[in-house]
């Protein structure tokens, strides 16, 4: 019964120990990641948060996905809900060309985080984007994101996605 | 590999899975962990140290122990590879030998780990807020590292900090 936590200590020394001798392991391709039900149910609201604000720039339906408060962290946008309907209206006014591409999402808990392109106008390298949303029975209260130029150059050939 | 850094990555699971368990009763019973949630807090506890390791206490030897060689880096300012990572890493602590980084939250599903982290140069900074991501593979190490930086505003339109 009380077996499994020596095992997963147990896992974590095998998993650092391996990782040493990695010279000549070739890279896996990439493992489906595991979630629950409720993470599942979480980044499809992220997502249509995202539709809401990005595509049909509609805060009545960004409204949907929020739960009674909406905790904000992003420098420019204000507190709460409110502060949600001016930056939509903004984006109506200023980048209504605006478009994104959702690349990477991760569910764990009551967190979704996303890493996303954002580009305000069509013709624009753009910008990366995460956004980290908090959820609470299954609607968003709390937002963090950190947002970057791409570069023109880079000291890799990948790419910054 | 330092025999504290693997008893503090054993801690670290060791209290995830306390904290996991502790909702049920008290002993905690750990019959409900399952496969999927043991690897989930495998990955989220090889990045915490990785990361904490690097940039919080400052050394290289999480870069060594846990990066593939082969490391995918999406960074624009670092070349590919564990070697293009440790080169940065240096640089870095080279230019600001008062570096410190903070982390504040930590989420993954088992194959990407995502770092929130407060980030300043000089201890006079206002700072960077960044996201790194990285994606862990099992018995290999953290295979791919992404990562955006975003210097903290001398004003908000809000009063709850930017991370």
């Amino acid at each position: 019964m009380n077996l499994n936590l020596p095992t997963s200590i147990r896992r974590v020394a095998m998993v650092l120990a391996l990782a040493i001798p990695v010279g000549a392991v070739a890279m896996p391709s990439p493992v489906a990641a595991s979630n629950t039900a409720a993470e599942e149910a979480n980044m499809q609201t992220a997502r249509d948060l995202f539709a809401a604000i990005f595509t049909a720039k509609d805060f009545a339906l960004a409204e949907r996905y929020l739960g009674p408060e909406y905790i904000q962290h992003a420098a420019d946008v204000a507190d709460g809900k409110e502060g949600l309907a001016r930056a939509i209206a903004e984006i109506v006014e200023q980048v209504p060309q605006i478009s994104y591409e959702i690349k990477h999402m991760v569910a764990d808990g009551n967190m979704v985080t996303l890493m996303s392109h954002l580009r305000p106008t069509p013709d624009s390298r753009g910008q990366m984007l995460f956004n980290i949303y908090r959820f609470d029975a299954g609607k968003i209260v709390e937002h963090w994101e950190t947002i970057q130029d791409i570069p023109a150059t880079s000291a890799n050939g990948n790419g910054v996605f | 590999m330092p025999t504290n850094l693997l008893l503090r990555s054993a801690l670290v699971v060791g209290l995830g899975a306390l904290a996991g368990g502790a909702a049920a009763s008290i002993p905690v019973s750990t019959a409900a962990v399952t496969a999927a949630e043991s690897d989930r807090e495998i990955a989220r506890c090889v990045v915490t140290v990785f990361h904490e390791e690097t940039f919080g206490r400052k050394t290289t030897a999480m870069i060594h122990h846990a990066m593939a060689p082969n490391l995918i880096q999406h960074d624009p300012a670092i070349e590919d590879g564990r070697a293009g990572f440790l080169k940065y890493h240096q640089q870095l602590l080279t230019t600001y030998p008062h570096y410190s980084a903070e982390i504040r939250r930590v989420t993954t599903d088992g194959r990407l780990v995502t770092v929130h982290v407060l980030e300043r140069r000089n201890p006079w900074d206002r700072g960077d807020v960044q996201i790194h991501m990285y994606r862990y593979v099992p018995f290999v190490g953290i295979a791919e590292h992404w990562v955006v930086r975003n210097p903290i505003p001398a004003t908000s339109l809000n009063a709850n900090g930017l991370i």
